[in-house]
């Protein structure tokens, strides 16, 4: 894993002393909140609906046991005893008093975390496939370029007042996990024809009111120009993305507007240019942070490469090892899932001792690192497979062995009414009770992976565009109502929901997706997934199941 | 309103003039780009360097061929939140090599000061009620950086003992 060496951690520690300073001129009037607010939001600090809420960076997902404990430490100190993990990557905590944000920044700065740059019209915390540096087919550790992306971005002068918000994705598997076509920038590490590692660059993807699924911008970048392809469209964004209306000044309405063909043909003119200015990364540097990402020393032995393992003879321990656990690159271990959504709870919600709990376990089991998925759960990376029973025995004993990694139950929901001011309707209520509906870990598991999201606006925080089904509230007549996509992927076959028909009162949409569920069972074909189903059959025999009229 | 550089407050001599205001002999004069691009060479009047007025949006390539003899560029955001001053000020210093005072004027805030010098940026003038002291104390917050190309003490270079590359 990365580790700061003393520049980077000057750079968080002075970052603190910067904002205590901004809160302090906030706080005796010096500073105007229109003025503060920028500023503020660059340090990953919201005024929610009812208090302030912090985001913090958890860059690439990767986390140390340490860290989590921290994360752990800070909710116990300075929130409720909760944290939330969101579907970017970072924590939130949603009840911080302003005057108390410099210290917990202090805090994290001490673990080499901090929020710089989760809010704003800014670079945003870069997110990357939560399998990063263990998936079997991966081309190279993503990390390695989330790294740079993250240190380049840190703090960037030219592109830090941007039209609007910016995102950035990394993966490096066929199986795309970060969700990368929904990202301004999403960027696929690819093999080119020399067999070397090179970038396909992605532009103008995202979710928001107007969803866009991201064009193939540039192909197969030498890996070595990174920085100055970036600097060229974050220029050509900067310089010609609109400024005049908020709701089209994301990279994607520009790129829309030009067409792809003469946004890409603009970037590489700029780009003709940069990368003569002295802007890409020095090759020594790269090899530098490179090392940090080389393969834990993994050691295993026979139980470990052996076929069978301890307690395959327990239903629920296999139930469990189906949907939780994943290939991984080194023989004899196995990716672990642990699902924040625990029947009827708030997706991605994590205790104080919870994450303690994660942070002994990761110690153990987990050569002491934690992942964050886009999907609102976390990873123990490294576990060895003759471990795998009794990690999931003490998983159960902390109430975290939920066997629904990617099935029905595995929600995503932003944090909608219950926080969010801009909210047209609740969230997680709405998850809580198709969690609840569907239970019943058998049915779950005969249904088979079907991706669920749920947004509380427009905004589509909760990615519902992206969702196999999707929700989002609306407000109709002051009242909560919820429309229905069917269709939408987040991964390497990214596309945009379809919206079904007319919404559902909060009641009513339960029933609503649990009538699609069973219309899918009903019409499957031997092993063909929720998503597959619709894509053959359209939207039809859902919607006649759905509006008949009895 | 006054303005002032990374030491403080300064002595402006630039006379700005409008656009049907004739040329004074010999004096510092500060035009608009509508004004330049309108009399051509009578806007120099054999006299240079010259002052030169642009908006935020300006398309700056079309100053390259005047930059020799200009000796002021004064860019003015549209408001504070305006980012595209930050990519015309790099576009001048580091592109263009443009040598002279380059100014912002107008809507800015203290916080963005050091962004400001970083994209090249020399000096500042600023609505009344801006907080000065502010501004000269986040000069010094932060004594490193990590963009490649744009000043010294860059990261990058300092880890490998090596000179920053890019123009200062
Ligand atoms: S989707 Fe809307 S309601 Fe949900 S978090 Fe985003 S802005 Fe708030």
């Amino acid at each position: 894993m990365y580790q700061y060496d003393a520049y980077d951690q000057a750079m968080v520690d002075t970052r603190v002393a910067e904002f205590r300073d901004q809160v302090a001129r906030r706080l005796s009037g010096a500073l105007s909140e229109e003025h503060f607010r920028p500023l503020r939001l660059l340090n990953g600090l919201y005024l929610q609906l009812h208090a302030y809420m912090l985001r913090v960076a958890i860059p690439y997902g990767t986390l140390t046991s340490r860290q989590m404990r921290t994360l752990a430490d800070i909710a116990e100190k300075y929130d409720r005893g909760y944290g939330h993990f969101t579907t970017r990557q970072n924590i939130q905590y949603n009840w911080i008093k302003l005057e108390q944000a410099p210290d917990i920044l202090a805090d994290l700065a001490a673990v080499q975390m901090h929020a710089i740059q989760t809010s704003g019209n800014v670079i945003r915390n870069v997110t990357a496939d939560h399998f990063a540096g263990v998936a079997k087919d991966e081309v190279e550790d993503p990390r390695i370029a989330a790294e740079i992306i993250r240190q380049w971005s840190t703090f960037h002068p030219e592109f830090s007042f941007l039209p609007r918000k910016f995102k950035i994705a990394v993966t490096a598997d066929t199986k795309d996990r970060a969700a990368v076509k929904f990202h301004d920038i999403g960027i696929a590490i690819v093999k080119d024809a020399k067999g070397a590692p090179a970038y396909d660059v992605y532009v103008g993807g995202g979710m928001g009111r107007t969803p866009f699924v991201a064009p193939l911008i540039k192909s197969k970048l030498p890996k070595t120009e990174l920085l100055s392809y970036l600097d060229a469209t974050l220029r050509v964004y900067n310089r010609y993305g609109r400024r005049d209306n908020i709701y089209k000044a994301r990279i994607k309405i520009l790129v829309d507007a030009l067409g792809p063909e003469e946004f890409a043909r603009q970037v590489e003119d700029e780009w003709q240019l940069t990368r003569q200015e002295h802007i890409n990364l020095p090759p020594e540097e790269e090899a530098r942070i490179r090392a940090f990402f080389a393969p834990p020393a993994y050691t295993t032995e026979a139980a470990d490469l052996a076929a069978n393992m301890p307690g395959t003879n327990d239903p629920a321990f296999r139930a469990w090892l189906s949907t939780n656990t994943h290939a991984h690159k080194a023989a004899g271990y196995s990716i672990v899932t642990i699902s924040l959504k625990p029947i009827g709870g708030i997706p991605g919600d994590a205790s104080t001792a919870e994450m303690n709990r994660v942070a002994d376990l990761a110690d153990t089991y987990s050569l002491g690192e934690i992942r964050v998925t886009h999907e609102q759960n976390l990873i123990l990376p490294h576990v060895r497979r003759s471990q795998l029973h009794a990690l999931w025995t003490e998983l159960k004993t902390a109430g975290l062995a939920v066997a629904n990694a990617g099935l029905v139950t595995d929600i995503i929901a932003c944090p909608g009414l219950d926080y969010c001011a801009l909210a047209n309707a609740r969230s997680i209520p709405i998850a809580q009770r198709i969690s609840e509906r569907f239970a019943d870990l058998d049915r779950q598991h005969s249904v088979g992976e079907l991706k669920i999201k749920i947004s509380g606006c427009i905004n589509a925080c909760g990615h519902h565009h992206a969702g196999h089904i999707g929700i989002l509230g609306v407000d109709r007549k002051g009242e909560e109502f919820y429309q229905i996509l069917l269709g939408g992927s987040g991964a390497e076959d990214a596309s945009i929901g379809t919206i079904l028909g007319p919404g559902f009162s909060a009641d009513g949409v339960v029933d609503a997706v649990e009538t699609i569920v069973n219309t899918y069972v009903d019409l499957r074909q031997p092993g063909e997934p929720f998503l597959a189903a619709v894509r053959r059959v359209g939207n039809g025999p859902f919607k006649e199941r759905l509006y008949a009229r009895v | 309103m006054p303005v002032f550089d990374a030491s403080g407050l300064v002595d402006d001599h630039w006379i700005v003039l409008g656009d049907a205001d004739p040329l004074p002999a010999g004096a510092p004069v500060l035009l608009t780009w509508e004004r330049i691009a309108r009399d051509g060479e009578a806007a120099f009047a054999g006299r240079d360097p010259r002052g030169v007025a642009i908006s935020s949006d300006f398309d700056v390539a079309k100053l390259l061929p005047l930059l020799p003899r200009i000796g002021l560029v004064v860019v003015k955001p549209a408001n504070f939140k305006d980012g595209r001053v930050f990519s015309v000020g790099r576009l001048l210093r580091q592109r263009y090599g443009f040598n002279g005072d380059l100014r912002i004027q107008g809507e800015f805030i203290p916080d963005q000061v050091p962004f400001l010098v970083r994209c090249g940026y020399s000096s500042f003038e600023a609505a009344p009620g801006f907080d000065l002291d502010a501004a000269l104390r986040l000069l010094k917050v932060f004594a490193f950086n990590y963009q490649t190309g744009l000043a010294d003490k860059n990261i990058f270079a300092l880890r490998h003992n090596q000179p920053a590359a890019g123009r200062a």
